[in-house]
């Protein structure tokens, strides 16, 4: 009886449910597109899906702060990332430690910026995070002045394309990222400050936690993590002609997120599930396009994934209070 | 002569609790009737049930000799009862104008509102507290700009101005200053000499004499007496009000050093007046009077959580500087609150989490290992007695007694010196609350400091050394000994 409760209670964890779905959408790819489940066409998807994996990773921090913690400027600090990063190395190797801490100190700024609009002004958060959006990207049109910005340096290049055992070094990447990522969500006092106060903020408060400045390092975080998936894409793209390269991270970071078990009332759920969640959209972006489906149609689909599952959130959400 | 109102055998039950077991009650035409009580008595129920804001489960109502069937207050107001709660129930976003008759009938042609002739009568009323309303106050002021007691006085003006029969007074007076108050009662008496019949609710002995004709007094959802205020004395209504006191429940004395531990010197804040008292070594100090009267505000204070605290705290010879609470727990405090679910438990997280929070904040600890967490908490846990299946299971599933463990267990771990605690015995069950009184000793023993307050008073009365009572944000009181009484505590608390 026991046993059969836990295994009923493993298929409601959302990771698992995220991970089965990823499985199925394997096997009807190759049914309708034999080669869509081949190792190679595999690990291609799992490269496109680590910089998202890393942008994520700085969204499942500020969702779980709580207090409807969101940060909608990700994707125009991706863009920042990686123009800025390209623009001071310049494509060349000795300039690449200044390019990265650059990148490194000047996105953890911005989401400095955000934390305290949000913590300290009490900006609601999806309003100060698109207007610093807005402002990243005027920052970012200003360093290239309209123009393509060449600027991966050839060690870049080799770290995040170049391959071992077949795959490339930006899924490595990702992977010790993550296995890091997680030991710090669960054992590391920011990550149970995070998780705590996320449940319930006011007692966090009152358990001695300093609240307002754990949610601004959240943003700070987020922010910086984003910069750095912006730094490592500019490794595998070599150049960016387009400013909006990173836009498509904003919506996707928070599916992504959501899709992984995380509450956007905060307070639960952690990278693992972020994690496949990341591997799952960037398998069914695969199938969609694989079945021809345009660009325009794979939108209302994410759409309607995000909307579908915050409904059901919501639900948990009141159930809550 | 007929009674205006009269309440026979009025019942009311909240779930397992009977808040009104008998509700006896007559009011006259033209007299200002007061009900007095202890904490949690049935005072508010019963009148709310008078104006049907909740519906009794049995007994008769009758007004002006008439069998009184209402659904709604809206109803009890047209027929002329009308009542100011404590609870503020303005529109901070409207006017004071439009406040004052939203929902009146006092309307022009076709229902659209007639605003002239009510920003007539809005001045009117207005100009009755003149002299203690800020100078620009006007029927056109938003009710935001207002202070709370100028909203309390917009409050009762709202219900004077439909000219009611009945008028009940919840505490109305407990925001006021003097000179409002004064002003209030002038007006009350006016309205009694025009035959209009006033309800009091207050815990304030002076205003009782000062302006009531009679008083019902409550104990235990029952209406025990009605005395004649002309007559009666002070230590009478406190009599009633406590019952014949069962002496026998005396708690052990305990030996307790004289150790100074806590040295509180002339602390004022929001909501309290120059406090003063220590707390020794071992101590349990209790902290009661009537509800609200700055006995959770100290014990925030205390914990970093008032900015702008006038006076000193001495911990173990050294200045506290109440900070935050983050400062606090460093300092060697901690806080409880009964408020679990808002100010105590992180639901949805573990148990391990939940009880491990506090400590690994104030040891600074930067990462952490759950196994060997797990063994740290486990004995404080084992102490505490509480029954679980496993440390990754939800707080959420557990009981609220012993959700309340777990906190108290979180507390535990950082080793504190003192137990601020905030009436941490709400909606526990019997057998927890046993425990825990139990458990708050065996600290103690250990040389733990408790600062308690209830709103129980029996609790308190039981296990506390001494009790300090507050009034208006003042300590007026200390009892010990043999004055650790209920008809002590309620003397001192409604002097």
């Amino acid at each position: 009886m026991n046993l059969n409760i836990n295994i009923f209670s493993k298929f409601k964890n959302p990771t698992v449910i995220a991970a089965g779905i990823a499985v199925l959408l394997l096997i009807i790819g190759e049914m309708s597109a034999p080669g869509f489940a081949s190792f190679p066409q595999i690990i291609n998807m799992l490269t496109v899906a680590s910089f998202l994996g890393i942008v994520a990773a700085g969204q499942n921090l500020v969702v779980l702060s709580g207090q409807g913690g969101i940060d909608l400027s990700v994707g125009k600090v991706v863009t920042l990332g990686a123009i800025l990063g390209g623009a001071i190395a310049n494509g060349m190797d000795s300039g690449i430690i200044v390019a990265f801490a650059a990148v490194i100190m000047a996105t953890f700024f911005v989401g400095i910026l955000n934390g305290i609009g949000v913590t300290l002004i009490g900006i609601p958060p999806l309003i100060m995070t698109l207007s610093m959006g807005i402002v990243v990207e005027s920052i970012s049109r200003f360093i290239t002045g309209g123009l393509a910005v060449k600027g991966a340096t050839p060690f870049m290049l080799k770290v995040v394309t170049g391959r071992f055992l077949g795959i490339p070094g930006i899924v490595y990447i990702w992977i010790i990222f993550a296995v890091i990522f997680i030991l710090f969500q669960n054992n590391s006092r920011y990550g149970l400050s995070l998780y705590t106060m996320g449940s319930n903020s006011e007692a966090a408060r009152l358990s001695g936690l300093n609240v307002k400045w754990i949610r601004i390092l959240s943003y700070g975080l987020s922010s910086m993590l984003a910069g750095l998936a912006g730094f490592l894409y500019l490794g595998y793209l070599g150049s960016i002609y387009n400013i909006s390269l990173g836009n498509k991270y904003n919506l996707s970071s928070v599916v992504a997120v959501v899709v992984g078990g995380v509450s956007l009332a905060g307070g639960k759920g952690g990278y693992l599930g972020v994690a496949v969640g990341c591997i799952l959209l960037q398998f069914l972006e695969s199938f969609l396009t694989v079945q021809s489906i345009p660009s325009w149609g794979r939108e209302i689909i994410m759409g309607i994934t995000l909307l579908v599952l915050l409904t059901a959130y919501a639900r948990e959400t009141k159930l809550r209070q | 002569m007929v009674p205006l109102l009269e309440l026979r055998g009025v019942t009311k039950r909240f779930g397992g609790v009977q808040a009104l077991s008998q509700g006896d009650f007559v009011l006259n035409k033209g007299e200002i009737h007061f009900l007095v009580g202890a904490n949690g008595c049935g005072k508010s129920t019963l009148s709310k049930i008078i104006v049907c804001a909740l519906e009794k489960d049995s007994g008769e109502i009758f007004y002006k000799g008439k069998a009184l069937n209402l659904s709604s207050p809206a109803e009890a107001r047209r027929a002329g009862i009308a009542v100011v709660f404590q609870e503020l129930s303005l529109i901070p976003d409207l006017t004071v104008q439009e406040n004052m008759f939203l929902g009146s009938k006092n309307q022009g042609m076709l229902g659209f509102v007639d605003s002239k002739s009510q920003k007539k009568m809005c001045e009117k009323a207005l100009a009755r507290f003149k002299a203690v309303l800020s100078k620009d106050i006007c029927p056109e002021t938003p009710v935001t700009r207002l202070s709370t007691d100028e909203r309390q006085i917009i409050e009762i003006l709202k219900v004077l101005i439909r000219e009611p029969e009945v008028l009940i007074l919840d505490e109305a007076t407990s925001s006021l200053h003097t000179t409002q108050v004064e002003i209030l009662f002038n007006i009350v008496r006016e309205l009694r000499d025009e035959g209009c019949s006033i309800i009091l609710i207050s815990h304030k002995m002076k205003e009782l004499f000062e302006i009531g004709d009679r008083a019902t007094i409550i104990r235990n959802g029952e209406t025990v007496a009605t005395v004649d205020l002309k007559s009666a004395t002070h230590d009478e209504i406190v009599t009633h009000m406590v019952g014949e006191e069962l002496s026998s429940s005396k708690n052990e004395e305990r030996e307790i050093s004289e150790n100074v531990l806590l040295d509180v010197r002339n602390l004022s804040a929001h909501g309290l007046k120059d406090i003063n008292f220590t707390l020794n070594r071992g101590e349990i100090l209790g902290l009661s009077g009537l509800q609200g009267q700055g006995q959770s505000e100290l014990l925030l204070t205390l914990f970093g959580n008032s900015s702008d605290f006038r006076g000193e705290v001495v911990l173990d010879n050294k200045s506290l500087g109440l900070k935050s609470p983050g400062h606090c727990v460093r300092d060697g405090l901690s806080y409880i609150s009964g408020d679990r679910k808002k100010y105590g438990v992180f639901q949805i997280r573990s148990i391990l989490e939940n009880t491990a929070l506090a400590y690994i904040r104030k040891k600074r600890v930067h990462l952490f290992s759950r196994k060997k967490l797990k063994i740290s908490v486990l004995p404080i846990l084992e102490r505490l007695s509480l029954v679980y299946d496993s440390l990754d299971q939800s707080i959420s599933n557990l009981s609220g007694g012993n959700q309340q463990k777990v906190i108290i267990g979180r507390w535990l771990m950082t080793e504190p010196k003192i137990l601020l605690m905030d009436d941490p015995t709400k909606g526990v069950d019997i057998k927890t609350k046993e425990e825990l009184y139990t458990l708050m000793k065996e600290l103690c023993d250990a040389g733990v400091s408790i600062l308690w307050n209830s709103s129980e008073d029996q609790e308190i009365l039981k296990n506390t050394d001494r009790v300090l009572v507050l009034n208006e944000g003042r300590i007026v009181d200390e009892l010990r000994g043999d004055r650790l009484s209920e008809y002590e505590l309620y003397k001192a608390a409604m002097a």
